[in-house]
């Protein structure tokens, strides 16, 4: 079994603290239910031993009459105990449920890109959907489940000592069969289960490949293999349900067995304690006898529940151990942000700046470099010399191990992350567009007016796909897949300068487009550069001629720079590139 | 669709049946043993006949064995029937859609596709085996419980404690539908906080670089709060079902003994079948609380059934299109004034296209996004219906020949790259599992990313896709061109295949393909113009027209939308090192 960190539990009972009044009401409420389910069948008890049998008078309450409205109000109090018991209930697991899920996002959407890049997007979801979900199930059900059936097991144990505490005895030989069974048969449904989960995957992944795949399958006429491949899936599946009906099937009548064995059993003692062969005076009431045929049947129901809550709590507590780690991780960028919040105008200085992700490998190297307010300049040079880097650098997304950044001649670490973020655009390779319309995608939660988000699509060339998509009302579909990767790229420039930011930092894709989109795209780099500090981590040669400055990046060293007449005449490395870039 | 199964699996619902039916009378057995146990004990001790306590006491335990035994047999039939429906069910929708033509299929989001697999299958399995089974179990078995009250109890009695039941009914009918809306409104809004979680970890890095952190938060703990509020408006709907049922049910039970303990002072009843009477109640109980969930199911696999019929009534591919060829299929292929438009839209995709490819020959296809290079590749394969006397093979209108045929000879090579989840083995051999290692290393060395694949550790064995290694897209799409060369095709069609990949490799695959295509006819669509650059014939496409065509020296002399399109990816041209 996994260890789980002992912690965890003692901070899922801390996260009920503010609601813990909730919590407190619901137990309340559960207690006066349960009462109505243990006195339900002792009303009855009464009606049969003292009137029914033994011909008792009845005067007022004390009669069949009145015990029958009795049991009508105990029956009117517990449902509205169990309503408002649900109800509570709901608010309860809610109002966490709804804390956690805040609590979690905030925390991702805080951590240092360092931690994000270690989870993975994909880890990440699974946090705050799956492993939510999962704690949700354990505070708005099992966490009173539990208390229910430890509270019903015990009152119900209580009352059929107190009522007849030889009976109890022989009603008691059935719970360790009921438990031994329950547990048994369980065990076996859980290992089942475990390898249908698993299979139905299988299946499925295999529906959603194939559906993907569908034009390749049908193209190489290969639709018979796939099928037969399908079917082995599709059989086992059918032997596992099968195995898991059959299971089912026994688990509830087996319990009934067991049940009807004890009340035989009650019975037969009765039958024994009336005719007097135990001795004594002690005589069996019938309405006992009755009352506990009733008390038995409740039993399996609490041990059923116990059974099955134990897995659950174990998920949760996997779930909890995940979440937990994942709050501990530190969530503040950079815990020593300064407070230099003045408008950027645009001045960008490396001073001998070391960088590396994983210690001891470098990939800067001690760069330097200064960009004056308004040039433009580009880097140029293979995968992994460190182009990328250097973006990841001044927006403080990395922090350089040795070395210091200056922005506007103030070190980062004296600005305030907001002010610094909020006058640099960076404008990443992979453009990534959200759910919604085009007017959200190009303000992302800024102010800013339409008469600004058409400037933007107009600098860079957008408005005119976007008329015909809809205007600033158009729409995004996921992962913006309604636009070619050329109009998401536009799109992208259009979200940059639409906050009119003083420094422009933009990755150049790589991807081919075809001509035509490409032409538009270096139209509208030209433009939204212009008037700004522009950083252009360069791949193509048109882009790179125009700019004031080239640095020629190589392991982690500026090895060249200067202007593409300058770095040809030098005829190094850069004059090589451009010469074979063009042989093409 | 159902037909076939109830033909071969149909029979298995009539010994269900009949346990079930069984199940349901033994069950209602119990409470008369129970009452007849108390009858015999309730008189003074020197009376009670010991045989008779003892044969009710075996009595009970008996019935519990019976009904053990029949609900065992009739689960294991009509539950087990209605897997056995839903392993027949995605039979039969995985054939369907592999035999879909891709007409259809590119209509459809895959989304929706999946949805028929997972949700409904699933929701037509349990309206087959729990709603049929509850619904039958539960009315018969009240049925049964009402009868033996009548019978063992008193009619007059049953009469009046029966009265509350409709209540019950009217309450579970018209509150689970109130319930039911409520939880559709929670599980739309569910998908929605799922969407946003998923938008805005993928995009945490824009969102960071405009430092909105703060504003995303708050728009995410909104929709998280309208949750709240939906769920606890649904708990407070939901939370009135149970007890109000239970409220009615408990003025059953009291009418039972303050009437029924009347007339058994009276002497018209006795103890024992008051007691009968109590547990026969409970029979009536438990089917009418289940009444909303059957309700519920029943809804569900209704709208999937109506769901499935639709897609699996879909007009598959023609048999004869999947047939060998009558003579094999050879030779050049002809286009002749080729038009179409796909099926349901208004304008022509392709407009009067004529090319004479000879065999062995080489054709390059080029031309702006949307310009119908990609359906004039689909129509070689004969992926959509392709109108008559518009292509040829051999001089053998497509038309004539089995979709099977067309294809066989073809190696077809996408975009994207696609790749099975499997080992790069298996996807290399995918057309031709029995092809020998040798082959496949020749396949992929034409392809140039053998070097790529022996430097993985697991080498060919490296698994791929989903759960495998992430190759990156020049890998995919090199992968995908090694599988449709080891088929060794007369005809081999590259979609814009090598867009990912680098221009030394792409020059490289270019040169091996000539060598090993000596004779064989290629058909490449590319955006990169240097791709295309050594074809024998080249069409530039533009608006589903051939805008210009000849050879690339022609093309440029000719100075129109070719040559201005070198012209830019020439200037343009990559500068990484």
């Amino acid at each position: 079994m996994r260890k789980h960190n002992p912690s965890s539990i003692l901070r899922l009972a801390k996260m009920m603290k503010p609601y813990r009044k909730y919590l407190y009401f619901v137990f309340f409420c559960v207690l006066v239910s349960n009462l109505g389910v243990l006195v339900k069948p002792y009303l009855v008890k009464i009606i049969i031993d003292d009137f029914l049998t033994s011909g008792l008078p009845q005067h007022g309450l004390y009669s069949i009459t009145g015990l029958g409205i009795s049991y009508f109000l105990v029956v009117l109090l517990s449902a509205g105990f169990t309503m408002a018991q649900r109800r509570t209930l709901a608010r309860f697991g809610q109002s966490i449920l709804h804390k956690l899920r805040t609590d979690v996002m905030d925390h991702i959407l805080h951590m240092p890109i360092t931690t994000l890049d270690k989870y993975g997007s994909g880890r990440l979801i699974t946090r705050a959907t799956n492993d939510v979900e999962t704690l949700d199930e354990f505070y708005s059900d099992i966490l009173v489940t539990l208390f229910q059936d430890v509270l019903l097991l015990i009152s119900l144990i209580f009352m059929m000592v107190q009522m007849d505490w030889q009976l109890a005895l022989v009603a008691f030989t059935g719970i360790p069969a009921i438990a031994l069974i329950t547990i048994l048969i369980r065990k076996v449904l859980k290992r089942n289960f475990e390898l249908m989960k698993a299979i139905i995957g299988r299946i499925n992944g295999f529906f959603a490949e194939n559906i993907a795949g569908m034009r390749i399958i049908q193209a190489f006429n290969r639709q018979k293999n796939k099928l037969e491949e399908f079917r082995q899936l599709n059989e086992s599946y059918l032997k596992t349900t099968i195995i898991q009906l059959k299971l089912h099937s026994m688990l509830r009548p087996a319990m009934e067995v067991v049940n009807s064995m004890i009340i035989a059993l009650l019975i037969w003692f009765g039958y024994h304690r009336i005719v007097g062969d135990f001795g004594g005076t002690a005589v069996l009431e019938l309405g006992v006898l009755y009352a506990f045929t009733d008390y038995v049947k409740q039993f399996f129901e609490p041990i059923n529940e116990l059974a099955e809550t134990y897995t659950t709590i174990q998920s949760a507590l996997v779930s909890a151990d995940r979440i937990f780690s994942l709050l501990d991780e530190k969530n503040q960028e950079d815990p020593l942000a300064g407070d230099w919040d003045q408008p950027i105008v645009g001045k960008v200085e490396f001073r001998d700046v070391w960088f590396a992700y994983d210690a001891d490998n470098w990939i800067l190297k001690g760069v330097n470099f200064t960009v004056q307010p308004g040039e433009k300049v580009a880097f140029v040079g293979s995968t992994g010399a460190g182009k990328t880097t250097i973006i990841n650098l001044i927006g403080r997304y990395y922090i350089p191990q040795k070395g210091t950044i200056l922005i506007d001649d103030v070190p980062l670490e004296r600005w305030k992350l907001k002010a610094l973020r909020g006058g640099i655009s960076v404008v990443l390779q992979d453009v990534f567009l959200f759910v919604g319309t085009i007017a959200d995608n190009i303000s992302i939660h800024s102010d800013l007016s339409e008469a600004q988000i058409h400037q933007a699509l107009e600098v860079s060339c957008a408005d005119e796909f976007v008329e015909e998509c809809g205007g600033l009302k158009g729409e995004v579909t996921e992962a913006g897949m309604n636009f070619s990767t050329g109009q998401r790229q536009l799109l992208s420039f259009a979200r940059a300068i639409a906050r009119n930011p003083a420094i422009l930092v933009l990755d150049e894709a790589t991807a081919h487009i075809d001509t035509e989109t490409e032409q538009m795209i270096q139209t509208s780099i030209a433009k939204i550069s212009k008037d700004r500090t522009s950083i252009f981590i360069a791949h193509r040669l048109s882009t790179i001629q125009t700019c004031d400055c080239i640095f020629f990046l190589e392991k982690g060293k500026i090895i060249e720079q200067g202007n593409h007449e300058q770095l040809m005449r030098q005829n190094g490395k850069y004059a090589d590139l451009v010469r074979s870039g063009q042989q093409e | 669709m159902l037909k076939r199964f109830l033909k071969k699996h149909g029979w298995r619902y009539i010994p269900g049946f009949l346990f079930l039916l069984i199940s349901s009378y033994i069950t209602t057995l119990a409470p008369i043993a129970l009452g007849h146990a108390i009858d015999y004990m309730d008189m003074d001790a020197s009376l009670i006949d010991k045989n008779l306590v003892y044969r009710q006491a075996g009595y009970i335990i008996l019935i519990a064995a019976g009904v053990f035994v029949t609900r065992y047999i009739w689960r294991y039939f009509i539950i087990g029937n209605s897997r056995f429906l839903e392993n027949f069910l995605r039979e039969e929708l995985f054939v369907k859609l592999e035999n879909l033509p891709v007409s259809y299929l590119s209509k459809q989001r895959s989304g929706d596709l999946m949805a028929y697999a997972v949700n409904d299958v699933g929701a037509v399995r349990m309206t087959f085996g729990q709603v049929v089974s509850m619904s039958v179990s539960g009315l018969s078995t009240a049925v049964m419980a009402v009868y033996s009250m009548v019978t063992e109890v008193d009619p007059k009695l049953t009469f009046l404690a029966m009265l509350p039941v409709p209540v019950a009914i009217f309450i579970i009918v018209k509150l689970g539908g109130i319930v039911r809306r409520k939880f559709r409104r929670v599980q739309a809004l569910f998908s929605e906080l799922s969407g946003e979680v998923n938008e805005t970890i993928m995009g945490v890095q824009v969102v960071k670089s405009f430092a909105k952190e703060k504003e995303r938060l708050e728009e995410f703990s909104g929709i998280s709060k309208t949750m709240f509020d939906a769920n606890v408006n649904l708990a407070d709907t939901s939370s009135l079902i149970w007890p109000s049922i239970s409220v009615v049910f408990g003025l059953c039970y009291a009418i039972g003994l303050v009437v029924g303990g009347h007339m058994v002072l009276d002497g018209s009843l006795t103890v024992g079948a008051l007691v009968t009477f109590n547990g026969s109640l409970l029979l009536v109980q438990q089917p009418v609380m289940s009444l909303g969930r059957i309700i519920n199911m029943l809804q569900r696999g209704l709208a999937s059934y109506k769901r499935l019929q639709l897609i699996l009534e879909q007009p598959g591919i023609p048999e004869e299109e999947l047939e060998d060829a009558k003579e094999p299929v050879d030779g050049d292929v002809e286009i002749r004034n080729l038009t179409f438009r796909y099926p349901g839209t208004e304008n022509d995709a392709l407009k009067g296209i004529s090319i004479h490819l000879p065999k062995g020959g080489t054709l390059g296809v080029v031309g702006p996004t949307g310009s119908g290079k990609t359906t004039l590749m689909h129509l070689l394969l004969k992926m959509y219906d392709v109108p008559p006397q518009s292509i040829y093979i051999g001089g053998t209108d497509i038309t004539q020949i089995p979709a099977k045929a067309v294809r066989e000879r073809a190696g077809f090579v996408p975009q994207d790259g696609f790749l099975f989840s499997a080992s790069i083995r298996d996807n290399i051999k995918f057309y031709q599992p029995g092809a020998t290692d040798e082959q496949m290393i020749r396949a992929a060395t034409i392809a140039s990313v053998h070097t790529d694949i022996a430097g993985f550790p697991d080498g060919y064995d490296t698994q791929v896709g989903e759960r495998g290694t992430h190759l990156s897209g020049g890998q995919k799409q090199r992968i995908a061109l090694a599988r449709a060369l080891i088929r060794n095709p007369q005809l081999l069609i590259l979609d814009d295949t090598l867009s990912a990949v680098d221009n030394h490799t792409e020059q490289q695959i270019l040169g091996r393909l000539a060598d090993y295509y000596d004779g064989r006819t290629t058909v490449i669509v590319s955006h990169r113009l240097s791709v295309v650059r050594h074809a024998q014939e080249i069409v530039f496409i533009k608006d589903g027209q051939i805008a210009e065509r000849g050879t690339h020296d022609q093309l440029m002399a000719q100075d129109g939308l070719y040559a201005h399109m070198y012209r830019q990816q020439e200037e343009g041209g990559d500068c990484d090192a």
